[in-house]
């Protein structure tokens, strides 16, 4: 997946380093750190990168610095400057094995931007990556090259050498199923032909035993998303983060109107578990180190249990190292079914460093 | 059923039959169940004439041939492995085949249940949309129809309107020429009827000359001299007055006795007749003054024109014993003047077209072709009557049909 990959806590210290002008880098930055595109052009090096409320380095999460990572010699980069008017060529495409997609997490335009990926490469090819964003700012330029900052764009890094894929989110079943008879886009406005918010308020406050307001609604929605029901039981995640004046839920992501859904809970050793099984499946097939796009909302609802989650990781399979980022909104595509974003979820892209 | 098939199901149904349009519904239904049964990629392959060609595509852009996987046509439902990792379902449905591209773990079994259930109602949204789309091109063939139609009629109508224009200009030019040809036989008419007299006049002259230088000139016959020489000349100068007459009042409305433009008509052209040894017979002519409001030029052109028209036909015919009678009679509320003529007629193949502008029987030198269709065209058009020909036992009959709408005060 990458030559090499290192963490900086700064651009002062980053701009230290020796680095190698005839690579092409990635830098995936964290919402705290201030860019610096005039130091970052002393370097001379052709860069892509991309803004993330945190990134994960050698098993541990970072809320401030930059990840360098270095592209293997045959990999290539395309970058969509908006996601809305890109043209797509097959061929361009051609040789991939995987694709890492980093998108506007906090774009409308994402879902058709990576369908029309998913219809343009190879069968073969597998797709992960996540949205770039930032929690605390209201920043929505948050992918960029040389030529600087756009907003609703996308990165397309085409790799060379397959990475093995695996998707987990652990979410159980709490209520359902339940039809979404009236949406638009990311907004559900009815659930069973009745008020969207009303309906949920309903199943989560007998759960949770608190009063759901305005107020607390982020603060207990995050453990209790929507589960899309698809194909072999399997759940799609959507997450409920908020809601307007006409009790119509506002989700991260987009649901279809008639799509059924069970309302799920969430349970921090499940989840955990999830992600364990879902590394063990990636050892299995000899990966040793792992790159995660981790939903930061999930990650809002494990809190302090990051570390407990990568503890598992590394005890129950071979992966020695874990990288990655906390994304909104996630890509993780294994080309034997079609490609959606998820949500509270997390994609683990396998690697083989050892060979 | 379980809650997944159930809820595919369901997804599938609703997906089925919100557009008529063919592509837009087929669009929503495969993409609901592609994404819904988790297909790598889902397409629908239309019957054209000998072939099915891809109508739509959802997700992996993959395009086969449908000739070269053998389809067995009996078949409803077909599955077979493909690129070694994968599997293809392909269903017969309305007017083609859905295929679908699965991974090879995938429970087909479930899916073609699941297909099987809304197959007669997808079956029926298809042909429902394939009908419209047939109304459809019938309507647009129809209405590219219509505009060509109305795009030639604009054309037709500015070819029209540019011949109009150039018919009017046309005809404005003919009239000028009839005029002055008209004007060129009249003064021919004047120069035949001042011959005689200016003969007379010049004999009368010449006779006292001579006589009175041999001195054989006595007072009385001097008086006979000086008489037919002012009585000649009187002649001469009525001539004159009739045609400054046509000349000056040609353009003026006014009521005017028909039997007198008749005469006039004689007056002008009374030599030239006598010349081709035409004899003009009256025959019935009303004795109550028949008055007509009319341009007085305008019935003097025609009546000439007439009458020249036989003297014409004379000449070329050779005929001995030529005469032209004319008759003039009320017919209730209509005066009717007839020329008739025992030149022989107009032959029946070129009668009706006689009055048409240019057509003519007269040598090239002689004949323009247009002193009757501007005879025609004065009496329908301008003084709103009629000008008919028929061939009577001795030769061509005109009829001149007038409106009587005043009465000389």
């Amino acid at each position: 997946m990458y030559k090499s990959i290192n963490y900086y806590k700064n651009f002062s210290d980053l701009l230290k380093n020796q680095i190698n002008t005839e690579s092409i880098y990635i830098l995936f930055i964290t919402e705290t750190i201030e860019f610096n595109r005039e130091e970052l052009s002393k370097l001379d090096i052709k860069y892509y990168g991309a803004i993330f409320p945190k990134i994960i380095y050698n098993n541990q999460a970072y809320s401030k610095g930059i990840l360098l990572i270095e592209l293997n010699k045959n990999d290539r980069v395309i970058f969509y400057e908006d996601m809305d008017e890109s043209s797509f060529c097959e061929s361009e495409f051609e040789t991939a094995k995987s694709i890492i997609t980093i998108f506007d997490g906090l774009s409308s335009l994402a879902t058709k931007f990576i369908e029309n990926i998913f219809e343009n490469i190879k069968l073969h090819t597998n797709i992960l990556g996540g949205g770039s964003g930032c929690m605390q700012k209201n920043k929505r330029d948050t992918i960029f090259s040389n030529r600087g900052f756009f907003q609703n764009s996308a990165l397309v890094v085409l790799l060379e050498r397959k990475v093995e894929i695996s998707v987990c989110h652990g979410w159980e079943y709490l209520e359902g199923p339940f039809i979404a008879t009236k949406t638009g886009n990311n907004l559900i406005e009815e659930i069973d032909f009745d008020n969207a918010f009303e309906n949920y308020k309903t199943i989560v406050e007998a759960d949770c035993k608190e009063k759901l307001t305005k107020e607390n609604f982020s603060e207990i929605s995050i453990r209790y998303p929507l589960g899309i029901i698809k194909f072999n039981g399997e759940s799609l995640i959507r997450d409920p983060f908020s809601f307007d004046e006409e009790g119509r839920l506002i989700l991260a992501g987009d649901i279809n109107c008639n799509a059924i859904f069970n309302i799920l809970k969430g349970d921090k050793k499940a989840l955990i578990e999830d992600i364990s099984k879902a590394s063990e499946k990636i050892s299995a097939n000899g990966c040793d180190e792992i790159f995660m796009f981790e939903c930061v909302s999930r990650q809002q609802f494990l809190q302090e249990s990051f570390d407990e989650e990568v503890e598992q990781i590394l005890s129950n399979s071979n992966i020695k190292n874990i990288h990655g980022v906390f994304s909104i909104g996630e890509l993780g595509n294994d080309a034997n079914r079609y490609v959606y974003i998820l949500n509270k979820s997390c994609v683990i892209g396998g690697m083989y460093v050892t060979e | 059923m379980s809650l997944s098939k159930l809820s595919i199901s369901y997804r599938c149904h609703n997906s089925i039959g919100n557009s008529l349009n063919l592509r837009k519904m087929t669009n929503e239904f495969l993409k609901t169940f592609v994404t819904q049964t988790d297909a790598v990629h889902g397409s629908y392959y239309i019957k054209e004439e000998k072939s099915f060609e891809q109508f739509i595509n959802i997700g992996k852009n993959i395009c086969l041939v449908l000739s070269e996987l053998n389809i067995d046509e009996n078949k409803e439902v077909i599955e077979e492995s493909f690129n070694s990792k994968f599997k293809l379902l392909i269903f017969k449905v309305e007017n083609g085949y859905m295929l679908f591209i699965y991974s090879k773990d995938a429970n087909t079994n479930l899916i073609k249940k699941i297909f099987e259930s809304f197959k007669n109602k997808l079956n029926i949204s298809i042909n429902s949309c394939l009908n419209v789309e047939k109304l459809k091109k019938t309507n647009e063939v129809l209405f590219e129809q219509k505009q060509q139609l109305e795009k030639m009629t604009a054309y037709l109508k500015d070819e029209i309107d540019a011949a109009i224009k150039i018919n009017m200009q046309k005809e404005k030019r003919l009239f000028e020429q009839s005029k002055m040809l008209q004007m060129g036989e009249l003064i021919s008419n004047i120069a035949h009827q001042w011959r005689q007299p200016l003969s007379v006049i010049t004999t009368a002259a010449s006779g006292m000359k001579i006589k009175k230088d041999l001195e054989l000139l006595d007072d009385e016959e001097f008086r006979r001299y000086i008489k037919s020489i002012l009585d000649n000349s009187k002649y001469l100068s009525n001539t004159l007055d009739e045609f400054s007459e046509y000349i000056k009042e040609g353009q003026k409305q006014k009521d005017v006795i028909i039997q007198d433009r008749l005469k006039l008509a004689l007056s002008l052209i009374e030599s030239s007749f006598l010349i081709e040894k035409i004899e003009v017979i009256e025959g019935y002519v009303e004795e109550e003054a028949i008055i007509i409001k009319l341009i007085i030029g305008d019935l003097l052109r025609v009546l000439i024109s007439l009458f020249n028209n036989s003297k014409d036909a004379f000449i070329i015919k050779e005929i001995e014993k030529r005469w032209v009678k004319y008759e003039i009679f009320k017919q209730k509320d209509k005066a009717i003047i007839t020329f008739e003529d025992n030149a022989g007629g107009i032959p029946e193949s070129i009668i009706d077209k006689i009055f048409n502008p240019y057509f003519t029987t007269k040598h090239q030198y002689k004949g323009t072709g247009i002193g009757l269709y501007s005879s025609y065209d004065v009496v329908v058009n301008k003084l709103g009557g009629n000008l008919s020909v028929e061939n009577s036992e001795f030769g061509a009959k005109f009829t001149i049909e007038l409106p009587i709408i005043s009465t000389l005060e």
